[in-house]
């Protein structure tokens, strides 16, 4: 959690009803979950809460169910697919056939990841006709695709022009021809078994092929042979009655079936015929690659010659389309990935919870309801100077701003919690913490007012005007020996209210002297041990809010006709748990 | 898999997360939910599946998903029916042995990616600790810098140790191979890496045969005697041998020639080279015998099996002299060295079944052979591609009402019922209905 302190987090409790449902069909070695869930204080050390906290402004809110939905309990749906290099808009059709990649002109630098520019190698002294030829080059590291030795002749159509085009300006034959190419060499073979006695001319496969076969075929090429193979295999396999496409009744070979199905059993006897079990595939036209050693050993040697600069970082390897490879000869531009416009919609009830517009170049959306309309924001800040004077013993709090980095572990200090609500409606909000925080430093937390109000979101002049008519009390809630009063808020505004709560940070270190607070010595050994994190201070606190709201239209439609009666307001409740980092703890 | 100490909600969290990610970012998959073809080891424990499944039905409305066995599928991307899949993964090495797409033996050791990376880390700690100044606090190089360093330059050496050599191979060939072994070039090769994290920034320059050391500790444990070992932790080419060995001996004909090495490490250069030969000298050393050692009576074994052998290059030599034939009198020779008797209709037979049958590549056989592999997951996309459906085949709406549960007992779907001929067992062509009940296959 990288956000600066102090921060909150919101909790949506997604998890915790999804797991509740599968842990009753989950019949085998579930723990078994002995607190009820609802008893239970929300834990923001556990592995499991960095999965369901969330900064308020990433939440959504569905008005239909009345919760808060995070990126787990909402179904997202592609509205719209994008280039983000060119902003162009990718037809749905179009990523069907080619893919999640611009098949446009964007390219990523394979070394740097940056966006590639077309660059004219023309001589300015001889110009060719064309201004050709072209290469991809990297403005940020000039890694350009002359060091692959691959140019271009035209400056579009680049992904074709490259998917043409291999490492070295070796022609790569598209699709068709090499379908076709696999087609000659089978018939090669064919005839070759036909010709030759088969048991003793094994060995002499043609010079011709051999040529072609000392370039190892690529993942690709193993691919489409393979797909190739084991399609001739099934369709040789299955009876042309059985293929499933045609199984409607006017398909001859169907027709033949069930005819074969009802004539006499006589001629049913003779079909049946053993079937010819599929066989392996034979060579490298059919997808077989045998493990060849030399490759091996030729690209041991090669590291051992050129050293670590030539050999690809992970992050680069991983980038490519093909991750198999090793060195820097070996890069390709990488196609930029296309971007999405995506829709969401609640998962329980699916209503649209946000949707974007159309158009690739607007940012706004057609509908988005936010949690941030909807659930107050709390905020924390350290209560600088009156108390701390008074109070002597927070020198931390002396210093012009407050240190979130370093909280001094033993000694009280205070913070302002500020609560602002976003509805139209008073809501009275009652907090809950555990006193003390969970883990290993251990800190002492007092919320000094846990029960308040805070004002509807009216009109801004409201505030203005009404001020002069009923002042709100403005008086630091301090009694007579200037200690802060409990039970009391600090501040209040028009839709915002802050209370004082008291933290004392625990030790970093279990305190050996001064107290003698028991505990064994195996037991503080332990404790010494401190995990990552272990330091930071964060209380978990449960919010609950009750308000009076307008009924929503729906239930108003389908309620019992007393309830029915235009301006009807009902009671609502709603509950969460959210975590607010405060700081981390500093070292005695 | 010892999931007793897995948070299995903490799972679902990463699992989901990172499912979200691939949707949302790579897969840009249109507004119609797909169906799902996983592969999954054959020996996933039930509540991983389970929360596994779940997430993909619940959070991401798969409408079905089919499971194939990976191995089955490593052997399906090699073009193949049977194979013995070396899968070289992060905590385990898993040697299954597949014969016409079923999975009949499975052997697994912990000497894997895990080892490797630890074996690197620690040599890369000590050269760096050997090059800082005394006093200076012990390196500890992260996971990504060894990684990064075993991907980028790590290296198996493709060759046995030279000494070994000389114990395998009869002793006329071995004196050439280890005077090639061991001429030491000169100067020694050396490879710098940056460790540009580390403070302040250094480099490290370091003798490339010391890179291929970690490989040959972490996979082959080449300085420990065979009987330290337990058996979990087997190195790899002693765990291919048993694994072979206790096959059939039809099934171990067809897999020894058809060894498909897979998963992560196996792209480190040399080792499928390495894994093969040293597989090729174990077997000319042992043979096909499970008995290791025959006690007191071991010489007198060995020395009747080389007599055997003497006696066939004897006679195989004598064989190419014309005279000898008539002169030399008959020599009792044991019936399994005899010449099988040619058969005119055996010829013409085989003939025959060469002609119409398959080609004769797809019948080699009895040989080492390695075979490459496209990797378990292009298998799958083979199989989908030709709307191929699998045994293990689980709806959406079963599955979110009964879980796991509701699997039929029955470990195979019968693929002779639906008057189909398939691929396999394993893999059946199906047509578009829907089947009634669902069954969990081999991972029930």
């Amino acid at each position: 959690m990288a956000q600066a302190f102090p921060y909150t987090y919101y909790s949506c409790d997604c998890y915790d009803s999804n797991t509740n449902i599968t842990s009753a069909k989950r019949a085998s070695q579930q723990a078994p979950i002995a607190d009820d869930e609802d008893e239970r204080t929300f834990d923001p050390r556990s592995p499991r809460s960095n999965y369901s906290l969330y900064p308020l402004e990433h939440l959504l809110y569905c008005e239909d169910c009345q919760q808060i939905r995070c990126h787990r309990c909402v179904i997202e749906e592609t509205l719209a697919w994008f280039c983000p290099a060119c902003l162009f808009e990718v037809p749905s059709s179009l990523i069907k056939a080619d893919g999640n990649r611009c098949i446009r002109n964007c390219f990523n630098c394979p070394v740097c990841m940056s966006t590639m520019m077309v660059n004219s190698l023309d001589d300015p002294t001889n110009p060719s006709s064309s201004g050709g030829p072209y290469i991809l080059s990297c403005p940020y590291c000039h890694w350009s695709t002359h060091e692959i030795g691959i140019e271009f002749e035209k400056h579009t159509g680049i992904s074709q022009q490259l998917s043409r085009v291999a490492n070295g300006g070796r022609q790569i034959p598209t699709q068709k021809e090499r379908d076709k190419e696999r087609e000659r060499l089978k018939d090669a073979e064919g005839r070759k078994k036909d010709d030759r006695d088969i048991l003793s001319g094994s060995d002499d496969s043609p010079t011709r092929d051999r040529v072609r076969e000392d370039i190892p075929p690529s993942q690709e090429d193993s691919f489409s042979n393979l797909s190739a193979f084991y399609k001739t295999q099934i369709n040789a396999q299955s009876p042309a009655s059985f293929s499933s496409h045609d199984v409607s009744f006017s398909s001859p070979a169907s027709y033949a079936r069930i005819m074969n199905l009802y004539s006499t059993s006589s001629t049913k006897k003779q079909k049946r015929e053993k079937p010819v079990p599929m066989r392996e595939a034979s060579g490298v036209f059919e997808g077989l690659t045998i493990f060849d050693p030399a490759t091996d050993a030729a690209t041991i040697e090669r590291i051992k010659k050129e050293g670590w600069s030539t050999t690809l970082a992970p992050a680069q390897k991983l980038a490519q389309i093909n991750p198999n490879i090793r060195f820097e000869s070996e890069l390709r531009p990488i196609p930029s990935i296309l971007c999405t416009k995506r829709g969401k919609r609640c998962r329980s009830c699916r209503h649209i919870l946000a949707k974007p517009e159309a158009k690739i170049t607007s940012t706004r959306y057609k509908i988005k309801l936010l949690a941030l309309n909807h659930i107050p924001r709390l905020s924390l800040r350290a209560l600088s100077t009156p108390t701390s004077q008074i109070s002597a013993s927070g020198p931390s709090a002396s210093a012009p701003a407050f240190d979130y980095n370093a909280l001094r572990p033993g000694i009280p200090t205070h913070f302002l919690l500020h609560l602002s609500n976003p509805l139209f409606d008073p809501v009275r909000v009652t907090l809950a913490t555990s006193s003390t925080t969970p883990g290993k430093v251990q800190s002492r937390v007092t919320i000094l007012c846990p029960q308040f109000e805070v004002g509807a979101n009216t009109d801004v002049w409201d505030d203005a005007l009404q001020s002069s008519l009923s002042p709100v009390k403005r008086t630091p809630a301090l009694n007579a020996d200037g200690q802060i009063e409990a039970g009391k808020i600090w501040d209040r505004g028009r839709n915002w209210t802050s209370v004082v709560i008291e933290v004392v940070p625990g030790f970093l270190k279990p305190v050996t002297t001064g107290f003698s607070l028991g505990g064994d010595d195996g037991k503080k050994k332990e404790d010494e041990e401190l995990d990552e994190d272990e330091d930071l201070l964060e209380i978990p606190i449960f919010v609950r809010l009750e308000f009076e709201a307008d009924m929503v239209e729906q239930e108003r439609g389908i309620g019992d006709p007393k309830r029915s009666v235009e301006g009807q307001r009902e009671k609502r409740e709603e509950a969460f748990w959210a975590v607010v980092g405060v700081g981390r703890v500093a070292p005695t | 898999m010892d999931l007793a100490q897995v948070d299995i909600g903490l799972v679902e969290d990463k699992f989901e997360r990172a499912m979200r990610e691939a949707y949302n970012k790579y897969f840009l998959t249109d507004v119609k939910p797909r169906r799902i073809l996983l592969a999954l080891p054959p020996r996933m424990p039930h509540p991983l599946m389970s929360s596994i499944l779940q997430i993909l039905f619940a959070n991401f409305q798969a409408p079905s998903i089919t499971i194939l066995s990976s191995p089955i599928l490593s052997t399906v991307a090699a073009g193949l029916r049977s194979a013995l899949v070396v899968d070289i993964g992060w905590a385990e090495t898993i040697v299954t042995g597949v014969y016409e797409y079923r999975e009949v033996h499975e052997k697994r050791t912990i000497r894997a990616g895990q080892l490797l990376s630890e074996e690197m880390a620690k040599l890369l700690n000590a050269e760096l600790d050997d090059e800082a100044e005394p006093g200076a606090p012990k390196t500890d190089i992260s996971f990504e810098e060894a990684d990064e360093v075993l991907t980028r330059v790590g290296w198996c050496k493709s060759r046995p140790k030279s000494n070994r050599n000389t114990l395998y191979f009869p002793a006329r060939t071995s004196p050439i191979l280890e005077e090639f072994e061991d001429a030491v070039e000169t100067p020694e090769p050396t490879i710098t890496i940056p460790f540009p994290r580390s403070t302040p920034p250094t480099s490290l320059t370091i003798p490339f045969a010391e890179l291929a050391k970690p490989a040959d500790q972490a996979l082959f444990a080449t300085d420990t005697a065979l009987n330290e070992f337990d058996d979990h932790e087997l190195p790899l080419h002693h765990l291919i041998y048993r694994a072979l060995l206790s096959l059939p001996m039809d099934v171990r004909r067809l897999c020894m020639a058809r060894i498909i090495i897979t998963g992560g490490v196996s792209n480190l250069p040399g080792l499928k080279s390495r894994i093969l030969a040293e597989l090729d000298a174990l077997i000319q050393q042992r043979g096909w015998d499970a008995v290791k050692t025959y006690g007191s009576v071991s010489a007198r074994h060995e020395q009747r099996l080389r007599q055997q052998k003497e006696n066939l290059d004897l006679r195989t030599n004598e064989g190419e002299d014309q005279v000898s034939e008539s002169l030399i009198p008959d020599i009792p020779v044991p019936a399994s060295l005899k010449e099988p008797e040619q058969d005119v209709i055996d010829h013409k037979l085989a003939h025959l079944a060469l002609r119409n049958g398959p080609p004769p590549a797809t019948l080699v056989g009895g040989a080492v052979r390695g075979v490459e592999t496209l990797g378990a997951y292009a298998g799958a996309s083979l199989i989908a591609k030709q709307g191929i459906r699998g045994v293990v085949e689980i709806g959406r709406d079963k599955f979110l009402i009964y879980g796991l549960q509701g699997a039929t007992r029955d470990k195979e779907v019968s693929v002779v019922a639906q008057q189909r001929m398939s691929m396999g067992p394993n893999i059946e062509r199906g047509t578009a209905g829907e089947r009634g009940s669902w069954t969990l296959g081999v991972w029930a």
